[in-house]
């Protein structure tokens, strides 16, 4: 089942009560006094890893299922609590509104029921499989990424990549290091500004941690490409709320403006592993992915470049559809989005199927390496096969 | 880091003696390390280099080809020279001897750049391992006579009448008592004690023709001094201990040795007759080395040889490893003048830092350093680029094949156990942030039995040796 804009269009003429949605999307549309003038010379793919294995039924709700309700008594959002998003019965969590937001404007897909043949419950090994995009029983040293910069860089690129993490992603490795982890962006900034105006601060009580960390900080290869295009990129952007996902997040705005010849950006946020006290939790994780993104996404409009920048978002698996009294356990198939890069503002797929469940977790409709070989093809300008993904591309996604 | 793993690595290279330390005990190993034995045999690439004064006296007579030729074949024998003791500090089952004689190496300089032949390297070298754990005033007064320091420091070129000052200055400034504690005419007077002393067949000696021997006045002594005179003399000096001292704890113990910690040490090396075995066995004893984790920014033999230990390689070829110590600043052999490595911060810079973070990557992408083209700097790289013979063929066929697997404890049960592993073998801190990026690496529900759970410990690995706390122990 596919959901287009259009249909949306119509549910919301027609709905009445609830949270529902204004249609604003064309107030939603850049100023063009506002829009600075950006340009990309290449589409730039922007990946959000939720770690920790986001609950999808409790993200994009399928709040007309009977079953969602009677299998979580305790985690449930009402129904009329629901952004409703589209005709189907599904709607974004309440925390969400930016997400719902963007659909409504069109520029948000929503892929059902992602993932994989026999699917692997363990975090660690989950995410090594979405990583390196491998069978379930298959075991890749490389990333899926990883094997894009191989064939896409040239012997000493080491910006082909920009990961904005605490620790290297395994989706970006690959033979050769064309990817950069960042740790700390702010810090780099700080740094910079402190460095220019004669600053010294110690970063750690030992002086020799201290020497290292700081060598460390001007030591990133292509930290002179990253100072310039933080010049480059001044200019009066939205407000991004201060919080993790969304730092990150107005960082990778400012490489994409400053035209780093970066075509991958990275970012991943914890943790979703929600087994207890979900509402709570859940509610705070999604206000943070929802604002973030919407901060992001509100930024590339207003700088023209949201049709060049595909955002990706996923996790390394959904959580199991009967609650466990105050959370879920792991579970298998989720809703993938991908927001921006021309796609078609489409919801593809069925709605969560809850009364033919395997051991009772969804069954996978799409294969996660379906939509990374669509990406690829349509975005990445190159054969997925080359790369070891023979999943059949997902027609419709994009324009 | 678990004391076993840092002492082993503090008196060796590597993680390599844990094992032994934890067995025997601190005290036993370094006394252990005293008895080892040692051998002396020629490297077979040695076997055609000039070795006697009337060899390196032909030199003169070559013609342009020739003498071009072997330079570079002595370049090469050199480089050789410094991957065979590399060899030695990597394998050798009591690394301290290696190590001592890397401390006297860079104590006692001399370049191959000047002194231009292998053979007498090969000699200073061996001089130091003889004597690694000896008597700092017997090798001060053993290294007046090596030819390659004779070379080194022009005294080969000190005459009693065309005096070479450089030889006695360094004795003074750099070997022994250090600026401060002797005059301008101190330097003089030593020059003239060690006039005529110039490379023979068995090391230096005197040649009447050219020695002064007119009456010297050295430290306020007066008399016809000699080279041996002038280090009894120097040795008599209050100072005498302080300089190599604070170099030893230096070396071995922190980057920034106190003064009190610098005068107690240097009054028990005097009092022990300048012996180096108690001095190093009082330096173990103590509560401070014990507690000088991080107090050390790693040298990159220290790094190199531990990343091959951790991943169980052998060393590569010596044409893979020579530019990597060109580019860290650490060629054996060539340090970069008469003073030495300073070591301490000056072992990095943002692009020595990238480089090292290049090694890890490419051993926990599974490649050994075989296959890792270091960018060439330099002309000596370049011309070991183009010689091949055959014992460079012989080193670089070696290990082509070897792969790097990470070294952990397969018997652990969860990512916890793997995670305090790793730490305490290669981090001396851990900080929280650090648990709990470690901790997301391998996740709780990480199995330690699943197939390609060494891929996961491998980044894990990966993880800790690209940190800051990585270069530092």
């Amino acid at each position: 089942m596919i959901t287009t804009r259009r249909d949306f269009l119509r549910i919301v003429g027609t709905t009445a009560g609830g949270t529902l949605l204004l249609p604003k999307f064309l107030t939603a549309m850049p100023r063009a006094e506002l829009a600075q003038s950006f340009a990309l010379d290449k589409n730039i793919l922007v990946v959000i890893q939720l770690n920790g294995g986001n609950d999808g039924l409790n993200t994009f709700i399928p709040y007309d299922t009977p079953q969602y309700f009677d299998f979580r008594k305790s985690i449930a959002i009402p129904k009329e609590q629901v952004l409703k998003a589209a005709a189907g019965g599904m709607g974004w969590h309440p925390s969400m509104k930016g997400f719902a937001d963007m659909q409504q404007a069109g520029d948000l897909s929503v892929i059902q029921n992602v993932g994989y043949p026999n699917p692997n419950r363990s975090h660690f090994r989950s995410i090594e499989i979405w990583q390196t995009g491998s069978d379930s029983n298959e075991y890749l040293p490389n990333g899926w990424l990883g094997r894009y910069l191989d064939a896409n860089c040239s012997g000493e690129d080491a910006l082909g990549a920009l990961n904005l993490d605490n620790i290297e992603n395994l989706a970006l490795k690959g033979s050769n290091n064309h990817a950069l982890t960042m740790q700390d962006p702010q810090r780099f900034e700080r740094q910079l500004k402190a460095v220019s105006a004669g600053l010294d601060d110690p970063l750690d009580e030992n002086p020799n941690l201290d020497f290292v960390r700081k060598l460390m900080i001007n030591s990133f290869e292509g930290s002179e490409q990253i100072k310039k295009a933080l010049e480059k990129s001044k200019t009066e952007t939205p407000q991004y709320p201060k919080i993790g996902l969304a730092k990150n997040l107005e960082w990778i705005s400012k490489m994409i403006k400053g035209g780093l010849p970066t075509s991958v950006y990275y970012a991943s946020m914890g943790s979703f592993d929600t087994h207890s006290n979900q509402i709570s939790k859940h509610k705070n994780l999604l206000t943070e992915v929802s604002e973030s993104v919407k901060a992001f996404y509100d930024d590339m409009k207003m700088a023209g470049l949201m049709s060049g920048v595909t955002v990706m978002i996923f996790s390394e698996f959904g959580r199991r559809v009967h609650d466990n009294g105050s959370g879920t356990d792991h579970g298998t198939a989720a809703p993938l989005f991908i927001i921006g890069g021309g796609n078609r503002g489409k919801i593809i797929g069925h709605n969560p199927d809850l009364s033919n469940l395997d051991g009772g977790d969804l069954k996978h409709e799409f294969d996660f390496r379906s939509i990374y070989a669509t990406i690829l093809k349509e975005k990445m300008n190159i054969e997925p096969v080359k790369l070891g993904l023979k999943q059949e591309i997902l027609r419709g996604v994009f324009f | 880091m678990k004391n076993e793993f840092f002492l082993s690595q503090r008196l060796g290279f590597t993680n390599a003696q844990a094992d032994k330390i934890l067995r025997f005990g601190v005290e036993n190993f370094v006394d252990l390390s005293f008895k080892a034995p040692y051998d002396f045999e020629m490297p077979t690439f040695l076997e055609n280099a000039p070795k006697s004064r009337k060899e390196l006296r032909n030199l003169k007579a070559m013609n342009e080809d020739q003498k071009k030729l072997l330079v570079v074949n002595e370049v090469f024998k050199n480089a050789s020279l410094a991957h065979w003791w590399r060899e030695r500090m990597y394998t050798n089952e009591y690394p301290l001897r290696e190590k001592m004689t890397l401390f006297w190496h860079n104590h006692f300089v001399s370049g191959f750049k000047k002194v231009k032949s292998s053979w007498a390297m090969y000699n200073q070298n061996n001089l130091f391992r003889e004597h690694a754990f000896g008597n700092f005033k017997e090798l001060t007064q053993l290294i007046l006579t090596d030819n390659a320091m004779l070379i080194y420091l022009d005294n080969v070129k000190n005459k009693a009448s065309a005096p070479n000052e450089n030889l006695s200055r360094e004795l003074l400034e750099l070997f022994t008592i250090g600026v401060g504690n002797y005059s301008e005419n101190d330097v003089k007077e030593g020059a003239k004690a060690l006039a005529g002393l110039n490379i023979g067949e068995d090391g230096g000696k005197y040649y009447p023709k050219i020695s002064d021997n007119s009456t010297k006045t050295y430290l306020g002594k007066t008399g016809n001094w000699k080279a041996n005179d002038i280090v009894d003399i120097i040795f008599a000096h209050p100072k005498a201990a302080h300089r190599i001292t604070e170099k030893l704890l230096n070396f071995f113990v922190t980057d920034t040795p106190s003064v009190n910690w610098v005068n107690e040490y240097a009054e028990f090396l005097k009092k022990e007759n300048f012996e180096l075995k108690p001095f190093l066995q009082k330096m173990v004893r103590d509560d401070r080395f014990l507690k000088s984790q991080g107090q050390k920014i790693k040298d990159p033999m220290t790094f190199i040889l531990q990343a091959h230990h951790e991943f169980q390689l052998e060393l590569p070829s010596v044409k893979r490893l020579a530019p990597y110590f060109n580019q860290q600043g650490m060629v054996l052999f060539n340090p970069p003048n008469v003073k030495g490595w300073d070591g301490g911060k000056t072992w990095l810079s943002s692009q020595k830092l990238l480089q090292r973070m290049a090694v890890i990557a490419t051993m926990s992408n599974g490649k050994a350093l075989e296959h890792f083209k270091f960018k060439t700097q330099n002309k000596q790289d370049e011309a070991l680029d183009e010689v091949k013979t055959t014992e460079e063929q012989a080193l670089s066929k070696k290990n082509n094949d070897a792969l790097p697997i990470f070294r952990w404890d397969k018997s652990a049960k969860n990512n916890k156990d793997i995670i305090k592993n790793v730490a305490e073998r290669l981090l001396f801190a851990v900080s929280n942030d650090m648990q709990q990026d470690m901790e997301r690496i391998l996740k709780y529900d990480f199995d330690p039995t699943q197939m390609n759970a060494q891929n996961g410990v491998t980044r894990l690995a990966e993880y800790a040796m690209k940190s800051p706390e990585f270069q530092i122990y």
